[in-house]
This record gives C-alpha cells, structure tokens and sequence, in this order.
C-alpha cells in the first residue's frame, strides 16, 4: 500500500542527506550557551508582562524567525546544539529563540524610549541597532563551532570580500535584509492581528510607490538567497545583478503587486489578517507552477547543499520536489508581511 | 470587464483554499516518509509540521469562510468598499479623532466626497 502510494508520487527517499547528519552533540560551551538564551527569554519575557498581549507578540515574531530560518537552512549548518534543538534538518528551535529574544528586545526597547518617532523612521533605528549587536553574536556562534556555511555560501562570501574589514557586502547585506523582513512580518501582523490597528483604508493605491515597494522586498530576498539556487540560461543583458536577472524579479513583482492589489481592491471589506491570507495563498498558487517550468527547463537549478536537503518526494502535478513547493509560501509569508507593512506605514504616514 | 476580472480573482482565491487542503495532506505525507523531516530522530521533529498543519486548516476553513460569505455586521447596503471607510470612521471615532481629520485621512487614501458622506450617514443610522 505504501510502496504503491510511494511510486505514484515518485517517492525516492534520500536517507543519508547532508542537511540531516552533521554533528548534534551537545558541548559543554553550548550547553551553556543555551542556558543563556533560556534566561536571557524568561527574563525579558518577566519583565513584559505587564505589556498587553507580549507573549503573543513574541510568539508572532518567533514565528517569522523561524519561517525564515526554515527556508534558509540550506545555507548553513548549526551544530552542536543536542538533539532535542532541532526542528527541521538544521533549524534550531533555541537558535530561533536566542534571535527573537535579542531582535524582540531591541524592538520594544526603541518603541519605549522613542515612541514619538514615526514608524517609517523607527524601522530604521531598530537596523541601527541590531545590524552591529547581531554582527558579533553571529562571530560568537562562529566561534563556539555551532555556525558554519555551505560551500556555495562561502564562494559567494569569499569572492566580494570588503576591503579593509575583509568581510564580504553580502554578509554584512544578510543581517540588515533578515531583520526587516523579520521585523515587517512581526510589525505587519501585530498591527492587524493583535494590535488591531486603525488602518487607512486605500480606495486609489500609488501604484508606482507599490511597485518599488514589492521590487526592493523581492530584490533584498534574491540577494538572500543567492547562494541557494541559479537564475541561468537567461539572456546575458537581463541579469542586473550576479544571476538576479530583471525576467524572473520582475515576473515575481508584477505577480506579487498584482495580487495584492487585485485583492484588496475586490475584498476590501474583508479584514487586513484574511487579506494577508488571500495575498499569499493566491501568489502561491500562480507562482507553483511557474516555478515548476523554470525548474524543469533549467532556468532555477537548486544548489547542491539545498538539493541534498530533498526527500526526494516530488510535489504531485508539478513534478518538483516538494520542498521548492513548500518554501514558496514561507518566501512569500515575508515578501508580502515586508510590502503590506512598508505600503501601510507610508500611506498611514501622516 | 470589471466583473469578469473579480470573478477571475474569486476564482483563484478559491483554488487556492482548496490548495491549502491538499498542502496539508502532502505535509503529512511529507512528515511520515521523509526520514530528514525533524532532524531525523529529533524528539521535537514533528512539531513544525504539525503547526504548519493547523495553520493550514484553520486558514483554509476561516478564510474559505470570511472571503466567500457576507462580511458586514452593518445591516445596510453600502456602495462597494464603503464598509471599509465605516469601520474606519468608527474607530478613529473612538480614537478621538476630529471629522474633519478623519476626512483628510480618507481623502488622502482616495475615497470621494459621496463615499466619505454614505459612511457618515451610515454610522449616524446605525451606532
């Protein structure tokens, strides 16, 4: 029954991948490391609960962390950390902890102390903040040998080094890119879930302020993701960017702006957590199979490190493997939270 | 051409709550057989897909629910999108807000003097 069910989807399970069997002892500094993290969350958590709905919100944001992780995981490996850390291949669920406590206190840090700054601005501040604090706890995992790169990553990082620092833009460029698609998602849902925000509600978008929204979220994710997969075989003038080519960001763009406008203009009664909804799963299901056709005709090829991280399970009708499919929705979760926010503050401007 | 581009939309939407189920059901299918999902013998492995599973659910049954019935708890019939500009009259109300404010915001975000006037209307029948 089994088998049977396994040869109609195609299933050949990959057993040994290389995603799955690093090394998941627990050492005696990380143990402590750990520890760390567990305080450093009951503490901050102890000293919000005064706050109106705190868990929740930091429950919102671990949850971004932990989406973004996910789909990122074939980018590195986290060591290490003991068996009972990892949620998915090497996605750590007290690393994930550790990010949200540090990013969630610095947050509600700066909204304390600068509650008066507008929103488009405080979005800036806490990047300022976080940018230099997350450089250093970055070099510390390094350190205590739980961080490491894939090699696609550490061509990328090796081959645009800056010069006198001797880091590379795209490790400095991944920290800043990962807290505003973290802190979007998180801003964006607390401001229409727990927060309920009073929200302008747009009968006549700007769409060109639209567009370069959508283009920048989808641009800073692409540079993210660089390592993990190849835009080939495209034409040569189209690629504005490494193999960021303006065919498959632009198509990506022109479908996310779309739907998003094409929503919230025909259900614009409907509340902005369901829209939210209807924006992601409505991308999902126009960009499956495009991203099925790009695949199949070898214009996306996967990196080694991520095709080894494959079940080997491939999605029914697309006939990919079924974690391109699954991470389509965890991308756009972030793209869109990180548009709708930055739409929403800028026409909530004054 | 309007109509047909809403329904269009509708039509997507609704075969994407649909899809919604059938990402469930692969997610099962994905968390029983692929021996990587959860780190392998993790303890905590099934945890992720078992909230992505509820996730799923909830979504596709809460949003088939909200898109494809009424929404208004306001008992009137409203020019489209007018229901939107009530809620938002209604708690800038309460935030203390002044109407002449509470039209500028909304003239800003593109609603036209009779739609503003209809909202008004609206809340002063029914709150």
């Amino acid at each position: 029954m089994i088998n049977s069910i396994f040869n109609f989807l195609n299933f050949h399970p990959v057993v040994n991948c290389r995603a799955c069997t690093f090394d998941k002892t627990l050492t005696v500094p990380v143990m402590y490391y750990e520890i760390f993290i567990a305080l450093a969350t009951i503490v901050l958590l102890g000293l919000m609960i005064w706050k109106k709905k705190s868990l929740f919100h930091f429950f919102l944001m671990f949850i971004g962390v932990i989406i973004f992780e996910t789909f990122t995981g074939p980018l590195w490996l986290n060591q290490h950390l003991g068996n009972f850390a990892y949620l998915y291949h090497g996605v750590s669920w007290v690393l994930s902890l550790g990010l949200t406590t540090m990013t969630y206190s610095v947050v509600w840090f700066v909204d304390s102390v600068w509650p008066k700054i507008k929103d488009c601005y405080r979005f800036f501040v806490y990047l300022g903040f976080l940018w230099p604090i997350m450089y250093f706890v970055e070099r510390f995992v390094i350190d205590l040998d739980i961080r490491s790169y894939v090699p696609e990553v550490l061509l990328v990082v090796k081959s645009n080094s800056l010069p006198l620092i001797n880091v590379s833009w795209q490790a400095m460029m991944y920290l800043p890119v990962f807290f505003a698609l973290i802190i979007a998602f998180y801003k964006y849902l607390a401001f229409v879930l727990l927060d309920k925000k009073n929200i302008l509600p747009i009968n006549k978008a700007n769409v060109i302020r639209n567009i370069i929204i959508t283009f920048i979220g989808v641009f800073l994710f692409e540079i993210m993701i660089d390592p993990l997969v190849v835009n080939a075989n495209l034409p040569s003038w189209s690629y504005f960017y490494r193999d960021v080519s303006i065919f498959l960001t632009g198509g990506w763009v022109i479908i996310i702006w779309l739907a998003i406008f094409l929503i919230d203009k025909f259900f614009i009664n409907r509340s902005f957590f369901y829209r939210f909804i209807g924006y992601v799963l409505t991308i999902t299901i126009i960009t499956a199979p495009i991203e099925a056709w790009l695949i199949r005709n070898n214009y996306r090829i996967y990196g080694e490190s991520a095709s080894q991280g494959f079940s080997g399970l491939l999605f029914p009708l697309l006939n990919i493997p079924i974690e391109v499919v699954f991470a389509i929705p965890f991308y756009l979760a972030l793209v869109v939270a990180f548009v709708r926010y930055w739409q929403v503050v800028l026409e909530n401007n004054n | 051409m309007k109509k047909l581009l809403e329904f269009i939309v509708k039509t997507i939407l609704a075969l994407a709550f649909l899809g919604v189920a059938f990402y469930g059901v692969m997610f099962i299918l994905m968390v029983i057989v692929c021996s990587g999902f959860g780190g392998g013998s993790n303890s905590l492995g099934a945890l992720l897909p078992i909230i992505f599973l509820i996730f799923c659910a909830l979504a596709a049954i809460v949003g088939f629910w909200r898109f494809f019935t009424p929404s208004t708890n306001i008992n009137q019939n409203l020019s489209k999108g007018v229901e939107a500009v009530v809620n938002y009259i209604k708690n800038s109300r309460a935030e203390g807000l002044k109407k002449e404010t509470i039209i500028i915001n909304l003239k800003s975000g593109g609603w036209n003097d009779d739609d503003i006037k209809e909202a008004f209307i609206c809340i002063d029948k029914t709150f």
